[in-house]
C-alpha cells in the first residue's frame, strides 16, 4: 500500500467491537484506548497487524461520519492528556446524559455549566452552584441532594473536582462542544493558539488572550523568556511540562500525583 | 470534524468540496486519492458483492446518509481507497458506506449518477423511497440510531409506539423503511442487534452480536466485573440444565470470595447484583421455585443472555478449565449445537471468542475475565 491508501471504510468486528466498549466507557485515555484496541484484536483478529491507531480511527471515523458521529479526539485542559470520546456531532444540547439522569439533575448540570462558562477562571465553587437549587425545572432538589449529584457528575466524568471546586471534565468538552458555543457565543471562551473551546487556561494580563496549559507549554517549550504572542508582553505565568507519555510510563507516576498546575493564572 | 459541527444536519455548504471519490469499493482513482469519505462518483463503478445495505439513492454529496458517505472530510483525513481493494476480497467485514456508495452505482446500473454538484436533487429518489426526500431519511435513520444507541447503552427495552413518537414523528409512514436502515446501520457499524422481545407489542432489545467477553482492561466501568460473575452463575446454570438453585449459586460465589451480604471489592453488594440489576437487564431471571416453602429460588438465562451468548463458547471455555473437551459432555454439547442451529435458522451471526475466553486462565473465575 502506498502512502496514504488504506481501505478505508472497512468495519470488521474488531472495530464494532472497539466501537462498543468505547461507548461503554464514555471517554477514555490514549494508553487505555491503544489497550482496548489491542483487545479488540485479540479478540476477533489476532493475527492481523495492529493498525496505527490514528488510521484505525479515522478508518471508523469514515463509516460513520454519515450517522453525524465520530470518535473525537481531544486534550485534557490540566495536564494535556489525549482522550477519546465517541460523539455524536448533529446533537445540540447535553442529550448524550439524558439517559442516566432525571430532569432537575440535567438543569443542575446545565446551572453549574453556565457558572463555569461565565466564570474568570473556569471553576464554579460548591457553594455558588449549590445556591441555585431552588431555582431547578422539574422535581424540588435539596442541597444535600445536589451535592450527591454533583459527585455522581465527577463519577461519570462530567465534571472535575478541585477543592471544592467545579469545572468540565475533558468528556463534557469533547462532547458539549457545539452547545456550548452555540448556547453561550459570548460568554464562550477560546484558546489563542489551537482555538478551540477553552475553560480553565493562562491568560495574559495585558491583553487579556488566553491559552490551554498544554498549549502554553508546546508554544513555550524551552523558551527561557516566554512573551505573550498577541501583545508580546512578558508572559507571567509558570510554564508546564508538555505531556510526554513515554515519561509517565517509566517513573509510574500516577495521576492524582502530579502536580497539575491549577488554573487560576489569571 | 468542522463541516457537520457548522450547522447540525445541513450539509449543503460542505458540497463544493466534492471530490468523486470513493471509499474502497471504487477502483477509480483519478479522483484524489486523497479525499477521504467522499461521494458516489461517476467513475466507474464497481457493483458491490454486496447487496445494498443500506437503501441507496444515487445521491449526492449533501444526503448524509447511513448508505452513500458524508460529504468529504478535508483530504488531511488522508484517507484513500485501495483500488484493488473490492468488497469481495473482504468477507468477513462488511462495508457501511461504501457498499451503499457502491449500491448508488448498482441503482444507476452505470454510474453516470455524476452528483458532483451540490445540488439537492429529490428527483433522484428511488421508486420506493416513497416520495420522501432522500436526505430526510437519511436525518431520520441518524435520529433513530442515536436513539437505540443510548438505549443500548442504558439495557433498556424500546418500543415501536416510542419510536415513532420521539424519534419519527412525522414521517410515520416511512417507520419501515427508517428503521430498516437504523437496524443494518447498528448492525454493520456497532455489532448490535435490534430484537423483537414481544411481537404482541413492538418492543425490541438492544444487543451486541459480537459474543461476550471482558473489555480487556482493569476499569471502574461495570462491564469487566459483572462479566465475571455472570459467566460463572450463566455457566452453571447451564450445567444443570435450565435452573440453578440460589443456594448452589452462593456455595459458588462464596468460593470465589464473594458473599451475601458483604460489599465485595469489584462487585459490589452481590445480592443486588445479581437479583437486581443483572435480572434487570435481562441476562437472568429470577424467580421462586414453584410451591416452595419456605420459599426458595432460582435462577435461570434470560433473554438477553439468550440472545448474547452463545453457549458452544461458553463449553469449549468450561472444557477447557476442566481440561478436556466440548465432547467430553454430550448432554450440554448436544444443547449447545441445537443453539447454534437455532440462530443460524434465525440469521443471528455470532463471533466465535473462543479465543478471547477461552484464553483467559482458568482461575478464579473473577479474575480469569482480565486477559491482561
Amino acid at each position: 500500500m502506498q502512502g496514504n491508501t488504506r481501505r478505508t471504510g472497512i468495519m470488521t468486528d474488531v472495530h464494532r467491537r472497539f466501537l462498543q466498549l468505547l461507548m461503554t466507557h464514555g471517554v477514555l485515555e490514549e494508553c487505555d484506548v491503544k489497550r482496548l484496541q489491542k483487545h479488540c484484536y485479540k479478540v476477533h483478529d489476532c493475527n492481523a497487524t495492529i493498525e496505527k491507531l490514528e488510521d484505525f480511527i479515522n478508518n471508523i471515523n469514515s463509516v460513520l461520519e454519515s450517522l453525524y458521529i465520530e470518535i473525537k479526539k481531544g486534550v485534557t485542559e490540566d495536564d494535556g492528556r489525549p482522550i477519546y470520546a465517541l460523539v455524536n456531532l448533529a446533537t445540540t444540547s447535553i442529550s448524550k446524559m439524558a439517559s442516566d439522569f432525571a430532569e432537575n439533575e440535567l438543569d443542575l448540570f446545565r446551572k453549574a455549566l453556565e457558572l463555569i462558562i461565565d466564570s474568570d477562571t473556569g471553576f464554579a465553587s460548591s457553594t455558588n452552584i449549590l445556591n441555585l437549587v431552588d431555582q431547578l425545572k422539574g422535581k424540588k432538589m435539596r442541597k444535600k441532594e445536589a451535592e450527591h449529584v454533583l459527585q455522581k457528575f465527577v463519577q461519570s466524568k462530567w465534571l472535575i473536582e478541585k477543592e471544592g471546586e467545579f469545572t468540565l471534565h475533558g468528556r463534557a468538552i469533547l462532547e458539549m462542544d457545539q452547545y456550548i458555543r452555540e448556547t453561550y457565543p459570548d460568554a464562550v471562551k477560546v484558546c489563542n493558539i489551537c482555538r478551540s473551546l477553552l475553560i480553565q487556561g493562562q491568560s495574559c494580563e495585558t491583553c487579556g488572550i488566553r491559552m490551554h496549559l498544554p498549549c502554553v507549554a508546546k508554544y513555550f517549550q524551552s523558551n527561557s523568556e516566554p512573551h505573550c504572542p498577541h501583545c508580546n508582553d512578558y508572559w507571567p505565568h509558570e510554564v508546564p511540562e508538555v505531556f510526554d507519555p513515554e515519561k509517565e510510563r517509566e517513573t509510574g507516576m500516577s495521576r492524582s500525583n502530579k502536580r497539575s498546575l491549577r488554573s487560576r493564572q489569571h | 470534524m468542522s463541516h457537520a459541527s457548522k450547522r447540525r444536519r445541513c450539509v449543503l455548504e460542505e458540497g463544493s468540496e466534492t471530490q468523486s471519490v470513493l471509499a474502497v469499493v471504487e477502483e477509480d482513482t483519478s479522483s484524489s486519492s486523497t479525499c477521504s469519505s467522499s461521494f458516489p462518483s461517476s467513475s466507474s463503478s464497481s457493483s458491490s458483492s454486496f447487496c445494498p445495505l443500506i437503501l441507496s439513492s444515487p445521491e449526492e454529496e449533501l444526503n448524509v446518509i447511513p448508505g452513500p458517505l458524508g460529504p468529504p472530510q478535508d483530504p488531511s483525513q488522508g484517507l484513500s481507497q485501495d483500488p484493488s481493494q473490492g468488497p469481495s476480497q473482504n468477507p468477513p467485514s462488511s462495508f457501511l458506506s461504501p457498499t451503499a456508495v457502491a449500491s448508488p452505482m448498482s441503482q444507476s446500473e452505470d454510474g453516470s449518477s455524476s452528483q458532483k454538484e451540490e445540488s439537492l436533487s429529490t428527483s433522484e429518489a428511488l421508486p420506493n423511497a416513497e416520495s420522501l426526500p432522500r436526505n430526510v431519511i437519511n436525518d431520520k435513520v441518524a435520529d433513530l440510531v442515536e436513539f437505540l444507541l443510548l438505549k443500548y447503552r442504558t439495557k433498556e427495552l424500546t418500543t415501536k409506539a416510542e419510536m415513532l413518537n420521539v424519534v419519527i414523528q412525522d414521517y410515520q409512514d416511512h417507520f419501515p423503511e427508517i428503521f430498516r436502515e437504523a437496524s443494518e446501520c447498528l448492525q454493520l457499524a456497532f455489532g448490535v442487534d435490534v430484537k423483537e422481545v414481544d411481537p404482541s407489542d413492538d418492543s425490541y432489545v438492544l444487543v451486541t452480536t459480537l459474543g461476550l467477553t471482558c473489555d480487556g482492561m482493569m476499569s471502574d466501568g461495570e462491564t469487566m466485573p459483572k462479566n465475571g460473575i455472570l459467566i460463572v452463575i450463566l455457566s452453571m446454570i447451564f450445567m444443570e440444565g435450565d435452573c440453578v438453585s440460589e443456594e448452589k449459586v452462593w456455595e459458588v460465589l462464596n468460593v470465589m470470595g464473594v458473599y451475601d451480604g458483604t460489599d465485595h471489592f469489584i462487585y459490589g453488594e452481590p445480592r443486588e447484583l445479581i437479583t437486581r440489576v443483572l435480572v434487570q437487564e435481562q441476562y437472568f431471571e429470577y424467580r421462586q421455585v414453584p410451591n416452595s416453602d419456605p420459599a426458595r429460588y432460582e435462577f435461570l438465562w434470560g433473554p438477553r443472555a439468550h440472545a448474547e451468548i452463545c453457549k458452544m463458547t461458553l463449553l469449549e471455555f468450561l472444557a477447557k478449565i476442566s481440561g478436556s473437551d466440548p465432547r467430553a459432555f454430550p448432554l450440554w454439547y448436544e444443547e449447545a449445537l441445537r443453539q447454534q442451529e437455532e440462530r443460524a435458522q434465525s440469521g443471528i451471526t455470532t463471533t466465535d471468542d473462543t479465543s478471547a475466553m477461552a484464553s483467559e486462565s482458568s482461575s478464579a473465575p473473577s479474575s480469569s475475565f482480565c486477559p491482561e
